[in-house]
């Protein structure tokens, strides 16, 4: 999978994540979130920067009859971190995977405890509404705080070794003395 | 730097914190502040990011000079003296000198990309224009950087022929051309009998030999014909310009011009160049691959700078046209001053070869008028043509001159001159 491609299906998981959460804590028809998430699709499209406000729309359409204060902001942050990964991977058409991660260097740590929190809060926010529709809702309550904790290594993992990650290249083209350096054995030393 | 300007990924950000507080005071619903708040403040926050406030462009093209349809890579790189999320370069091209194409989006500080410029029309261009548009560092911020690629002198294309014509008249000059004189070259010419005074090394032994077994006591002498140097002088009638830019009767006449000037010169004959029309510019015959520069720069000026001084032959000095200088006149023969020029040649005896560079292509008569008019437009040319033709000049199309050799230079009959 591409850096580009990789941006994308956070962005999209994101863009679905946050017309969920607001489906779940709305009265507004299915139909919105429908058309909303296929409309986050149109960023895989190189000339598809408007449909990356599909999202934006659905949700403020399906939070017009929201309930929860909290679930909504959850939403905001999930669709945040959708408009900035679309706008990333607008520019990585191409790109190795080292650029990629320098360019997400500054903003990914915040991105990723953002979105894991969000997804923390969001779960909570609807887990009643998802236990009255019969959801097993304390499954995703027990998973949540792991998304949270998995965030947080990511963030500080972005945030004290960005710049060995960005130094590190894919495995075809470590140079020949890595190859003999990690042969020997001293990666384990 | 430019002026940095709210990059796109702000303006989306904008527009949905803006979207969800519209609704929000519209369906008077806190959830929809809410889900505004945080897409709000964290463009407030980013917006507040330092940028850089200079970017250092450096160009290189290998060599300003070039040739029509002769590719040249033009490399860029751009770096920012502060923090900078990511650039994107293109090449924007200019309207004679086209380019690959390629945009390089680069997520790095600083980039370099490099381009494969190719010019389609003779003269004096710049490579293109630069565009970059850089981000700053957290993406909401996004500035252009506009420079302009540097100039590219674009010379018409080098000459084909393998063979080149003397000419009709060769000067007393040492030269490369054989001529019917005898001398002292290195062409054998024939033999005669020994004359006091001779030298004894061009004795033909084996002949005179012979000749005494016939009882004959003459020593036989070899002969050897004279090397003389020719001079060409190449005129260009740029007092119109007709055609399709690219095609035009100038450029068609410049690319020709540029094809003979280098062929003569390199077989060591002198070469001049009289550029009239737009101005009158000549260049003394001589000889030389610094010539051949001089002369070109003089064509590729041809298309430029109109005066208002008539163009006639007339002001020309002396040493611009040497007598019996073979003159070839590139023209499209619809001016009476190119006509009358010719005449003035015959008459000075140069012999003259002028090439029509005035070609019939896409002419569509939609009426009987227009048939007509056609008709009476070549009947025309056709007079001209004729008329030159009976003076002693020869008349060739462009399309002999465009296939690459030089035989159509090649003059007989009345057409080679008689010095009065």
């Amino acid at each position: 999978m591409s850096p580009r491609s990789a941006l994308l299906v956070a962005a999209s998981l994101a863009a679905w994540t946050a017309l969920l959460a607001a489906a779940l804590t709305s009265r507004a028809s299915v139909l919105v979130t429908l058309v909303a998430g296929l409309g986050a699709l149109g960023a895989w499209h190189r000339r598809g920067r408007v449909a990356s406000l599909a999202p934006v729309v659905g949700c403020v359409l399906l939070l017009t009859t929201g309930t929860s204060a909290l679930a909504a902001a959850a939403c905001g942050v999930l669709v945040l971190v959708h408009v900035v990964l679309v706008d990333v991977a607008d520019e990585a058409h191409g790109a190795a995977a080292a650029p990629v991660l320098n360019a997400l260097g500054v903003l990914a740590p915040g991105l990723a405890l953002a979105a894991g929190a969000a997804v923390v809060v969001a779960t909570g926010a609807v887990a009643g509404d998802l236990a009255a529709g019969g959801v097993p809702s304390t499954a995703l309550l027990l998973a949540a705080p792991l998304v949270l904790l998995c965030a947080v290594l990511v963030a500080l993992g972005l945030a004290t070794r960005r710049a060995f990650w960005s130094y590190l290249k894919a495995p075809a083209q470590v140079s020949d003395v890595l190859k003999r350096y990690l042969r020997r054995g001293n990666l384990r030393a | 730097m430019p002026r940095w300007v709210p990059s796109p990924l702000a303006r989306r950000l904008a527009t949905a914190g803006c979207l969800s507080l519209a609704a929000a005071a519209l369906v008077q619903n806190a959830a929809l502040v809410a889900f505004g708040a945080p897409v709000l403040v964290a463009l407030a926050w980013w917006l507040r990011e330092t940028r850089a406030t200079r970017a250092d462009v450096t160009m290189d093209l290998p060599s300003p000079r070039t040739t029509e349809r002769q590719t040249v890579d033009l490399r860029v790189r751009m770096a920012a003296d502060g923090p900078v999320g990511s650039w994107r370069l293109a090449l924007r091209p200019e309207e004679f000198v086209g380019n690959d194409g390629a945009v390089l989006a680069t997520l790095t500080a600083e980039v370099e990309a490099s381009w494969r410029v190719t010019p389609v029309r003779w003269g004096y261009w710049t490579a293109g224009t630069v565009v970059g548009s850089v981000r700053s560092a957290q993406r909401t911020w996004s500035a252009d950087v506009v420079v302009d690629a540097p100039s590219l002198t674009v010379y018409p294309p080098a000459s084909q022929a393998s063979h080149v014509p003397p000419p009709p008249h060769l000067q007393s000059r040492l030269g490369p051309h054989v001529s019917r004189a005898p001398g002292a070259g290195v062409e054998f010419a024939g033999v005669r009998p020994y004359l006091p005074g001779d030298p004894v090394r061009r004795v033909n032994w084996s002949m005179s030999s012979r000749l005494k077994g016939l009882g004959s006591d003459d020593l036989m002498l070899n002969e050897f014909a004279q090397e003389r140097m020719g001079d060409v002088v190449v005129l260009i009638d740029s007092v119109h310009d007709l055609g399709v830019p690219g095609r035009t009767t100038v450029d068609e006449s410049v690319r020709g011009a540029t094809a003979v000037v280098q062929a003569y010169l390199e077989v060591a004959d002198r070469v001049g160049v009289v550029a009239f029309g737009s101005s009158l510019r000549w260049l003394t015959p001589t000889t030389g691959t610094r010539h051949f520069y001089r002369i070109v720069e003089t064509l590729l000026a041809a298309r430029q700078a109109r005066t208002y001084v008539d163009p006639s032959v007339d002001r020309l000095p002396l040493a611009v046209l040497p007598s019996g200088a073979l003159v070839v006149c590139f023209s499209p023969l619809v001016d009476a001053l190119a006509v009358e020029t010719v005449r003035d040649l015959r008459e000075r005896a140069h012999p003259v070869v002028v090439v029509d560079v005035l070609t019939e292509t896409d002419i569509h008569p939609e009426s009987a008028d227009d048939e007509l008019a056609l008709r009476v437009w070549r009947l025309e040319r056709a007079a001209v043509t004729s008329s030159l033709e009976r003076i002693g000049a020869r008349v060739v199309p462009f399309a002999e001159v465009a296939e690459g050799s030089l035989s159509w230079v090649r003059l007989g009959g009345r057409g080679a001159g008689v010095r009065r």
